[in-house]
């Protein structure tokens, strides 16, 4: 096994502990996930906030989207909202899974946060996961007043595969001109199908992601008719990088993994965005990798978490109000 | 977000869970880690508060601090230690660690917590790591059997993998003395490296190894003789070291390389080795047909056969015939591995059921 000097000390020691998820076996990846994820859990606290189970219109004939929706308590009037979109390599994970960062957010911010349950690769290949996260967007948007969210400060989010959907979300409501989505939180973000990086194509033992599982997780997410990396009909939307023209896109943060195979496609998305006159926060952390925010405790993990809760904060309050 | 992550609790109290409490701590070490650092990742590994309490000389003031497994400091309660350990280095104690497990000690809390003394005792007094070399000897000649788990997660080694070590000598000392056989990286278990001792050459192999042809060829053309241990586990093989050198002398222009396997009971016969009955191939072949009463038999044919001397006068005393006697003997032979009935292997199938016959 590779080993990476330049991982945090903190990071090291944690890595042996690291359960070992293996997406070739999907059924076993998302039982072993799912345990995990129930322990980690078993003390979350909504102290502060409220949480409702919303379901709300597919798009077209698709089913009705799940949506775990948190307001924090005392809300005084419309409050700005995330809508957060887990990660999982496109085939594992839960919204609920994400319940204590969107607790935090709602707790700490005073922000609303829509927490989309999309439907899963292979099951359901592209479009249908994207859909699901507009289709929230779009109701999110229609329903602000029902809601006691301002429609003027949503903020679209998400983690890993999570933050490609976002930045897949962002695309799409830019081009469709309907909902006008104020800021972009893109956390480790899977962007590019075409894994042409120097990251991507250098780190295929790294803790937490890797080339290989980067493969298949895009061959799960792209479905049957993907023919690779050459393909050339794969959407935007489902892999913005694709997307040559960036402009019109809303203010960003991006946080990117030092030795993540994503790292250089979320850099180069962020350069761009830049290029293209976005408004972008672009942070890479010094001795992580993928998913190593999940050791919480360690001081480069904190110092994430707290500049993500701040460009958060930032992004939605810097806009005035509507009156 | 909390808990992908492994806890104390949850890992075996067995040598493969104590190599991963060392491994956590030798990472700490290896990437430079502080004492706040040492503190949260305890904390959080041993899912309870940890503490350290650092001597100042001349200071009244006490240096202490303690994080709970959020990395949060000077959490409330403060319990009583559960389990502490010195910091000491050189005789000198420059201060304490401790955890404060609520309830019942774990079984691993005694490694955390010497784990956790000796990584802060490497920060306040910052010293050399072992090197792969150091700690492949150490494996092999072992203070004790902490040295030897220290040695396993230092090499990258699972405790229980089976290996075998590989002695090499020069065939005289007009030979060139540093030639030695090269072992491929493929046939070496973690990061073990070759080591001088006694003025041999040592080297750790996986369990499975076996010379090739090119190997023996290569140990003829270089002049050099080298013998192969019996296998066992990683943790262990310091037992068999013995059999290693013992094969290594039994080595010759025609069998340039010895494995110990093929010397079955005759590694009894190894200086200073306390060697395990069941390590020996053929020695747990031949107790497990024993154990049946065709195969009684057939034992029973050889020993009658080593004490008559030939075929004939074995099947004179067994009242059979000598064609009897000798499909018998090649039954025996496949089952325990090797011919009993040659010349060569006399020694060895004289000491196989004198071992046999005394346990």
């Amino acid at each position: 096994m590779t080993t990476f000097p330049t991982i945090d000390p903190e990071l090291a020691a944690a890595i042996s502990m690291l359960p070992n998820i293996d997406i070739t076996d999907l059924p076993s990846a998302r039982t072993m996930f799912d345990g995990l994820i129930r322990t980690m859990l078993a003390d979350r606290s909504f102290d502060g906030v409220a949480l409702r189970e919303l379901s709300v219109p597919g798009r077209g004939s698709d089913p009705e989207v799940p949506i775990r929706f948190f307001t924090p308590d005392n809300a005084a009037g419309p409050v700005p909202v995330l809508l957060w979109i887990h990660g999982g390599g496109f085939v594992v994970g839960t919204a609920e899974s994400s319940d204590p960062f969107c607790i935090q957010v709602a707790r700490e911010l005073g922000f609303a946060v829509a927490s989309v349950e999309y439907r899963l690769a292979p099951e359901t290949p592209f479009p249908g996961p994207l859909d699901d996260c507009y289709a929230a967007l779009l109701y999110i948007h229609s329903h602000a007043e029902e809601l006691g969210v301002d429609p003027n400060r949503i903020a679209v989010g998400g983690q890993s595969a999570g933050g490609g959907l976002a930045a897949g979300t962002a695309l799409k409501a830019r081009d469709e001109g309907v909902v006008p989505v104020a800021f972009q939180f893109l956390e480790v973000p899977a962007l590019d199908d075409r894994l042409e990086t120097v990251s991507m194509t250098n780190f295929v033992d790294t803790p937490g992601w890797t080339r290989p599982k980067a493969i298949l997780s895009w061959n799960y997410y792209l479905g049957e008719s993907y023919s690779g990396p050459e393909d050339p009909d794969v959407s935007i939307y489902a892999a913005p990088s694709r997307a040559t023209d960036l402009t019109g896109l809303p203010p960003t943060y991006l946080a990117a993994m030092e030795l993540d195979p994503l790292r250089d496609e979320g850099i180069e998305y962020a350069l761009r965005l830049l290029q293209a006159g976005v408004s972008v926060e672009l942070h890479s952390f010094p001795g992580t990798f993928h998913g190593s925010g999940f050791i919480a405790t360690a001081a480069v993990s904190e110092r994430g978490a707290a500049e993500a809760l701040t460009a958060l904060r930032k992004g939605l309050h810097s806009l005035s109000p509507v009156s | 977000m909390q808990g992908l992550m492994y806890r104390l609790a949850e890992l075996d109290a067995d040598s493969a869970g104590l190599v991963r409490v060392i491994d956590y701590f030798d990472s700490l070490v290896r990437h430079g880690a502080d004492t706040a650092s040492l503190l949260r990742a305890s904390a959080q590994l041993a899912d309870c508060v940890a503490g350290i309490e650092i001597v100042e000389h001349g200071r009244s003031k006490k240096n202490l601090r303690r994080c709970d497994p959020r990395g949060r400091w000077s959490p409330e309660p403060q319990l009583p230690p559960s389990m502490a350990r010195d910091i000491a280095v050189d005789d000198e104690v420059l201060g304490t660690v401790w955890i404060e497990r609520a309830g019942t000690s774990l079984p691993l809390d005694e490694m955390l917590v010497d784990r956790m003394a000796l990584t802060a005792a490497i920060i306040l007094q910052p010293r050399r790591l072992p090197t792969v070399a150091e700690h492949s000897r150490n494996l092999l000649f072992p203070m004790d059997e902490l040295a030897v788990l220290t040695s396993c997660a230092g090499l990258g080694i699972e405790p229980h993998t089976p290996v075998r070590v590989v002695a090499t000598k020069a065939v005289s000392d007009t030979a060139d003395s540093s030639a030695r056989l090269v072992i491929s990286q493929d046939c070496t278990p973690g990061k073990a490296a070759g080591i001088e001792a006694d003025g041999e050459y040592l080297n750790l192999v996986a369990g499975s190894f076996a010379p090739t042809p090119e190997l023996s060829e290569a140990a003829l053309s270089s002049s050099v003789r080298a013998g192969i241990s019996l296998a066992a586990a990683a943790s262990e093989v310091h037992t068999v070291v013995a059999t290693a050198r013992f094969a290594r002398t039994q080595a010759s222009a025609t069998t340039p390389i010895v494995n110990a396997d093929d010397l079955g009971a005759l590694n009894l016969l190894a200086p200073g080795a306390r060697i395990d009955h069941s390590r020996i191939p053929d020695l747990v072949l031949a107790k497990e047909i024993g154990s049946t009463k065709q195969g009684f038999e057939l034992l029973e044919t050889l020993r009658t056969y080593l004490r008559s001397g030939t075929l004939r006068a074995a099947a004179d005393a067994m009242h059979l015939h000598h064609s009897s006697v000798a499909h018998r003997l090649s039954k025996l032979s496949q089952h325990v591995g090797f011919h009993v009935d040659t010349l060569e292997n006399r020694a060895r199938a004289t000491a196989m059921m004198l071992v046999l016959d005394s346990g």
